[in-house]
């Protein structure tokens, strides 16, 4: 890893070496989107930012979110980051915020009117929790987390329609397995399980999940809703094959492909996998909100502004702002990533059938922002080891597993 | 003139000092850093305020530490038995010169050319009940057949036990049978002569010089339990649940995917004073026995002079 580190920073000094011929605005972006799709989508920014008149340095992370996180650090513990930090959005911003190392670009994005459009859910991200007015991250796209992906042979064969409540799987599921289907596609790593059971949470109602993540309720950690989650998870646990512990979420993807298994629960990143392995929207898959609530759970993507010292730093990063602002510009990103456009006045009708779905969900209210953006790191970490443990142990009573994890939460928060 | 006047030591001594000093910076200062660290609220960057002792009474709290440092001590045990057991007899039956010698010796020897990864993999696919082991004789037509240690939270620890066993016998073999190789050839003439059985022979005259083999032996896999990391990663991931969870693992994930460098460096201190504490009991040990076989040592001679 330290070797990705190092030739990321190489990249970075030969490119900054370039730029003394040059009197543009130089700005440094740091990101680790470089797989086919993604790159494709950094491209329609880096071309925007070129078309602004600013010049665009690019420090790409091949290894990932991890590493692009150390450079980050190492960037800012030595005075001299990368000018925007691409991340995906969460109170990680609002810790850095509070050292003090981040610039608030707040009321440049405010005068220029770039956040009328965006939720408010979604910008609370990019703050530092205590002062509405200072931001220090914007979003430029969201990733539904709670995508419901099926295989639409394997219902057809079953005589079943994919289900609109998670009792309506579990009903479903016996006949499934009859028909010689796996009902549940999953894989049992940490945070696929996190995913799934926040995905049940929301499938208690989006009042419930906003009570229990958002707005940290007291009485929601002891409610009979969390019993009947994990209940659900519980049931959900047995309905999967023996091959689930610890498989990536693209070789249990491919169950669903290949029509062994009825139905994952995924984000939006799916679809763009489900594309690459040759099988056809509507014929061979298809996607619906997670059962229960047809509420998206929202995944903001975006970047945070570290403070710079550079003369022309903040110019740089102003442009980049009107670049990623640009509802063109984002609906061009998301139709390259997979993802919905952050501002919800964007164009959406180039985006794929999945997407235009969740796009318009959200524009129409129904969107709550995924647990990142509103649970410290501390205690997710611990709320997802813990249902890690509870989903290999079936000796954990749904009644159990629902009082430890309403603790966890109202000690922590 | 003043090269000549110095010393040869002298000499050495200066040579050593650029190592002395990266070592003292690069080592010691690290852990110095690192417990400093610990004592702090540092999240993504080591800036954090001075909160004492707090990190370490959360990572008490927290079960999944409980759970990767008692793994430690599982799998370290096991393992360094049945490597060394496994090693013991591989390198006996060399010893005793079976046929195609120095083919079965490649064979054993060559996993340790892999590394843990490719070991982990290897071993997941091999294990994994719906591709490897059970898939295959089930498609045998043992349809009953069950073989799922990799599902089972109790039992997958055993999976990295296997798969590491099988990564680290190998060498183990080599450095015995180096040892045993070096044994004087008269010892066992003169135990034919004497007609004493092979058995009695290593048990209580092969073995017992042997004795610091053993211990490097025991060394080396201890060191290689305490940065085990690699192995879990690519075998089980720490799972099923946390049930699988090293040290080092719970150390990186914390240090990296949780931004919370302060429960990490905890963490991390706590490895290095169980290690400092298995280095003091073994060194206790190793003089305990010098003294003993000193005091055997020094009778007979003194029965010689009188």
């Amino acid at each position: 890893m330290s070797k990705q580190i190092g030739l990321g920073v190489l990249c970075a000094v030969l490119m900054s070496g370039t730029a003394f011929a040059q009197s543009a605005p130089k700005v440094e972006v740091l990101h680790w989107l470089t797989a086919g799709a993604e790159s494709a989508a950094i491209k329609v920014l880096a071309d925007g930012v070129t078309a602004r008149g600013g010049e665009w340095v690019d420090v790409a992370t091949p290894g990932g979110g991890s590493d692009a996180r150390a450079l980050l650090a190492t960037g800012l513990a030595g005075g001299n980051p990368a000018g925007v930090s691409f991340l995906g959005m969460g109170t990680e911003t609002a810790e850095l915020a509070a050292q003090g190392v981040m610039r608030d670009i707040g009321g440049y994005a405010r005068e220029k009117g770039y956040l009328d459009s965006v939720p408010d859910y979604a910008l609370a991200m990019g703050t530092d929790g205590t002062d509405d007015a200072a931001i220090y991250a914007l979003p430029v796209a969201f990733e539904t987390q709670n995508f419901m992906w099926y295989s639409k042979p394997v219902y057809a064969a079953a005589g079943l329609t994919p289900p609109t409540t998670w009792d309506e799987f579990l009903a479903q599921a016996p006949k499934l397995r009859e028909a010689g289907f796996i009902p549940l596609a999953m894989g049992a790593q940490a945070w696929q399980i996190n995913l799934l059971f926040n995905a049940i949470v929301l499938g208690e109602g989006a009042p419930y999940y906003d009570r229990l993540f958002v707005t940290h309720d007291e009485t929601a950690t002891t409610a009979p809703e969390l019993v009947d989650a994990f209940r659900i998870l519980r049931e959900l646990s047995k309905l999967t094959d023996d091959g689930a512990p610890n498989r990536s979420w693209n070789d249990t993807l491919n169950l669903v492909a290949e029509g062994r298994a009825a139905l994952q629960v995924m984000g939006s990143w799916a679809g763009a996998e489900l594309g690459n392995m040759g099988k056809v929207y509507d014929t061979d898959w298809g996607c619906a909100l997670s059962p229960g609530s047809p509420i998206v759970m929202v995944g903001a993507t975006g970047f945070q502004f570290p403070k710079l010292n550079t003369p022309d730093g903040e110019a740089g990063q102003d442009i980049f702002i009107d670049t990623m602002m640009d509802p063109v510009v984002q609906t061009a990103f998301s139709v390259q990533k997979g993802s919905i456009p952050a501002r919800t006045d964007a164009d959406i009708s180039g985006l794929s059938a999945c997407s235009q779905l969740a796009a318009e969900a959200v524009r129409d209210g129904k969107g709550a922002p995924y647990t990142t953006g509103v649970l410290g790191s501390e205690v997710r970490g611990l709320l997802t080891d813990y249902l890690n443990n509870f989903w290999a142990n079936g000796s954990i009573t749904p009644e159990d597993g629902a009082a430890e994890y309403g603790r966890i939460l109202s000690a922590n928060s | 003139m003043s090269i000549v006047s110095l010393r040869p030591h002298r000499v050495a001594q200066l040579v050593l000092v650029p190592t002395i000093l990266l070592t003292v910076i690069g080592v010691y200062g690290s852990m110095l850093w690192t417990l400093q660290i610990s004592f702090t609220s540092s999240g993504l960057l080591p800036t954090g305020k001075f909160i004492g002792l707090e990190q370490y009474f959360k990572l008490f709290e927290q079960d999944r530490w409980h759970v990767s440092y008692r793994n430690m001590f599982v799998l370290g045990g096991i393992y360094m038995f049945t490597c060394l057991a496994f090693g013991l007899l591989l390198a006996i039956a060399m010893d005793q010169g079976v046929r195609a010698k120095n083919v079965l010796q490649t064979i054993f020897l060559y996993p340790i050319a892999l590394s843990f990864i490719v070991t982990g993999l290897a071993w997941r696919w091999v294990l994994n009940p719906t591709t490897g082991l059970e898939y295959f004789v089930q498609g045998l037509g043992f349809s009953g057949f069950k073989f799922n240690l990799l599902n089972n939270p109790e039992l997958a620890i055993f999976t990295l036990v296997i798969a590491a066993v099988w990564h680290g016998s190998g060498l183990m073999m080599a450095i015995i049978f180096a040892g045993l190789q070096s044994v004087d050839s008269e010892l066992w003439r003169a135990s034919r002569v004497d007609g004493i059985p092979k058995f009695t022979m290593y048990r209580r005259v092969i073995l017992p010089m042997l004795l610091p083999v053993f211990l490097t032996c025991i060394v080396l896999l201890a060191m290689g339990v305490v940065k085990s990391y690699d192995l879990v990663v690519a075998m089980t991931g720490g799972g099923p649940g946390y049930s699988t969870d090293l040290p080092a693992k719970f150390v990186v994930d914390h240090l990296f995917d949780r931004a919370n460098i302060g429960r990490a460096s905890a963490a991390a201190v706590l490895m290095l004073l169980t290690v400092i504490a298995l280095l003091v009991l073994s060194s206790v040990a190793t003089r305990l026995r010098k003294h003993s076989q000193s005091d055997q040592g020094a009778k007979p001679e003194q029965g010689n002079k009188s």
